[in-house]
């Protein structure tokens, strides 16, 4: 049962999906967390963010300010073009390499946020070499090749790209395109380049629900369908934190590899994750645990259906087991799990009505909901609801 | 006129009421006195002055003891009286004997004590509390003195008793520290042994919860007998202590000792509000309060009370945080989670780990 290591591939690895979020999504514009100036000595860097306007930038944007950092967005100028109005936009294209804005400027360091095509970061890290000192690198954790390793640490093994000139990138290749992108920023910058392979992430202005369905599902309340075993590993991390790791990691002038998901140094049972998530809401509720193989019986598909869970099995068993202890020793720090549910939920409450009454792109529907919990329920020796 | 007093949930009421409160300055009471004064009604405190005099100075206060000199209410009416103080079927027959011509009706603080031993599962407030003491005693147990006073309420407040069952009360200002005792281990961090089975129940009420439906209770003229508890829904440990730990965050590792007598062998018995449900207590987490919810009973959200929990506690003097009033100390807990470790065969799982 459960997903393959293919299937899951193919049904939209991490951070390959709906990296956009809706034109006119309200900027929440609260400080961030913990948002102290950059600390007495630490001189204000310039920071050249390439994407920065959908999802994660925004959360490395908002810090950057936040801690007296002179920012600069390179982008195509479509996602969210009024974000920021106080802070330098260059226009270009990186699909077809128009990255002439870039020529004859020099920042401290660069966060690119939004490649996947090696192509891309080959011209970008050949443009910037000199004139950026340090070049971070937004990889995934889907560029490792064997999931069912627990515990991988950085030097787990990594997939492999067949055709390097290949620009169909999503799908099957993401891991390996990935990986090759990091290989480019290391020839291209050496140990002036950071590389942060992020797990699952979550929060405000998440366009893919794979973590907002939970918020909103706890939210509604009433009897919830739990997938698998209570103790089954999770993670994820809340885009803040990252963001804010990241430009942390570009403060000190770190180098090296870092996987970068939470939200503790330890994995989390998906038992901690619905109940943190159910504290931060008051609707009456609860969780029928219903388990993996019932689960596939019902065609109710992990990480789909029931987002953030794979069933650590048939070669999946390392998935949600990512060691992130080198960024945890690194400075990497987790906001509490309900302030996450709370930002989400506050966030999604500025949906349009559209998005509101649209299905959400991830999570199983209510309808199909009460019906595996029915047959669930109808199964001997289970007794009704 | 009902009407009227259910006019606005969360301004001020429809129509000020005259409220006397039977002490007022413990823990429930002055949640009361500021939600009934913020939503316009007239408060006068009864009680001997001892514990925080002055607290409220835009409610009345008259002096006496419950005990022994009622004088002050003599002559005097009220809209309603709330009974936080009294355990004594003697003191109740007093003060209602007192009141009983000058004040319309009379809301008595009760608890879910008065169900002990808790035998059975979903006990409602269709269950007989026991009266006697079997075998009898020199001083009337607290389950069986509550059920008495509710009694004396109800004889002399035929039509306007408002008897109220509280569970473990919790929240900001609990002199007994249960949750609080949790919520401050969590926020400690680290090793945190997580006593008993991940599914037993746990029952609680916020304070403010309890008293602002108390408070519009009196509005409403709502008579009867209520359970009061939460969270609905139902929540078991496993809920309670992972929702702890959500709000407060941190690195935290749990050690699951499902071994009672264990525990119990090391001076873990209970840690309110778990208690293991075993014997007289089977049912004591498993109470049904959906009276209470069918009239209005609302709870907050367990981060809301963790967090006014905490902020009440991180404002208090060294003196009364220097000790926590339950729970193992990290002495203690650190030799079990070790000894625990030690034993064949155990299977001291850290959550989350598949190791």
């Amino acid at each position: 049962m459960s997903v393959s290591r293919r299937d899951f591939v193919r049904l939209g690895a991490l951070g390959a999906i709906g990296a956009s979020v809706a034109p006119g999504a309200t900027l929440l514009g609260q400080e961030p967390a913990g948002a102290a100036r950059a600390s007495v000595g630490a001189r204000a860097k310039r920071i050249l963010i390439l994407g920065g306007t959908s999802f994660l930038g925004p959360a490395q944007v908002e810090y950057l300010l936040a801690r007296g950092h002179e920012v600069t967005l390179f982008n195509r100028g479509r996602t969210n073009p009024d974000l920021f109005p106080g802070v330098e936009r260059l226009v270009g294209d990186r699909s077809t390499a128009e990255l002439d804005a870039l020529r004859g400027r020099e920042w401290d360091a660069v966060i690119d946020n939004s490649a996947t095509v090696p192509r891309w970061v080959r011209e970008s890290t050949a443009l910037l070499r000199d004139q950026v000192e340090h070049y971070l690198y937004v990889s995934s954790i889907s560029v490792y090749s064997d999931n069912s390793i627990v515990g991988m640490s950085e030097d787990a093994p990594l997939h492999q790209l067949e055709d390097p000139d290949t620009e169909d990138v999503f799908g099957a290749n993401y891991g390996g395109a990935k990986a090759l992108c990091e290989e480019h920023t290391g020839n291209a910058f050496g140990d002036r380049a950071i590389v942060v392979r992020p797990g699952l992430i979550v929060g405000p202005r998440d366009g893919t629900d794979r973590f907002t369905y939970w918020p909103l599902r706890i939210e509604r309340g009433g009897e919830i369908l739990a997938p698998g075993d209570p103790t089954n590993p999770v993670q994820f991390i809340d885009v803040r934190d990252l963001g804010e790791f990241m430009v942390r990691l570009v403060e000190t002038g770190a180098s090296g590899v870092y996987n970068a998901t939470g939200p503790l140094a330890r994995p989390l049972a998906i038992e901690e994750m619905l109940y943190g998530i159910k504290a931060a809401t008051d609707t009456p509720s609860g969780f029928t645990w219903v388990p993996a193989d019932f689960l596939a019986s019902q065609q109710v598909r992990p990480w789909q259906d029931m987002p953030a869970w794979v069933p650590p099995q048939e070669g999946m068993e390392g998935f949600s087991q990512i060691d992130v202890s080198r960024a945890v020793n690194a400075g990497m720090t987790f906001r509490p799990l309900a302030v996450t549910t709370e930002d989400t939920l506050a966030w999604a409450r500025g949906w349009s009505e559209d998005r509101k009454s649209s299905p959400l792109r991830f999570g199983i529907t209510a309808e199909r909901e009460s019906q595996v919990l029915a047959a669930w329920h109808a199964g001997p020796g289970r007794g009704g609801g | 006129m009902e009407d009227e007093g259910k006019a606005d949930r969360r301004g001020v009421a429809g129509r000020s009421l005259r409220i006397l409160v039977l002490g007022g300055t413990g823990f429930i009471g002055p949640h009361q006195v500021r939600f009934a004064l913020s939503r316009g009604h007239q408060v006068t405190l009864f009680n001997r002055g001892q514990t925080n005099p002055g607290m409220f100075p835009e409610a009345e206060e008259l002096r006496g003891d419950r005990a022994s000199d009622l004088s002050a209410l003599e002559g005097r009416s009220w809209d309603v009286v709330i009974d936080n103080s009294a355990t004594d079927p003697e003191w109740v027959e007093r003060s209602t004997s007192v009141l009983g011509g000058n004040v319309a009706r009379y809301v008595y603080v009760s608890s879910t004590g008065v169900f002990y031993p808790y035998e059975k599962i979903g006990l409602n407030e269709g269950d007989a509390p026991l009266l006697e003491d079997d075998p009898p005693q020199d001083e009337l147990s607290y389950g069986v003195a509550k059920a008495r006073s509710e009694n004396v309420v109800r004889m002399a407040f035929p039509e306007g008793a408002l008897i109220v069952r509280p569970h473990y009360i919790v929240g900001p200002g609990d002199p007994m520290d249960r949750l609080t005792s949790w919520i401050l281990r969590i926020r400690r961090g680290g090793d945190v042994v997580a006593p008993g089975d991940r599914s037993h129940m746990v029952q609680f009420i916020d304070v403010r919860d309890l008293t602002e439906w108390m408070i519009r209770g009196c509005e409403d003229a709502l008579t009867g007998t209520f359970i009061c508890s939460g969270p609905p829904g139902g929540l078991p440990l496993s809920g309670m202590i992972y929702g702890i730990h959500a709000v407060v965050g941190g690195e935290v590792n749990w050690h699951w000792i499902p071994d009672l007598s264990f525990l119990q062998e090391r001076g873990l018995s209970f840690a309110v509000p778990w208690v293991p449900p075993m014997g007289p207590y089977v049912g004591m987490n498993r109470i049904d309060f959906r009276r209470a919810l069918e009239a209005g009973l609302t709870h907050r959200s367990l981060a809301d009370t963790v967090r006014a929990t905490l902020d009440w506690w991180d404002a208090q003097p060294e003196e009364r945080t220097a000790e926590i009033r339950q729970g193992p100390t990290a002495e203690v807990e650190a030799d079990i989670i070790a000894q625990w470790a030690q034993r064949p065969g155990n299977d001291d799982e850290e959550e989350g780990r598949s190791r």
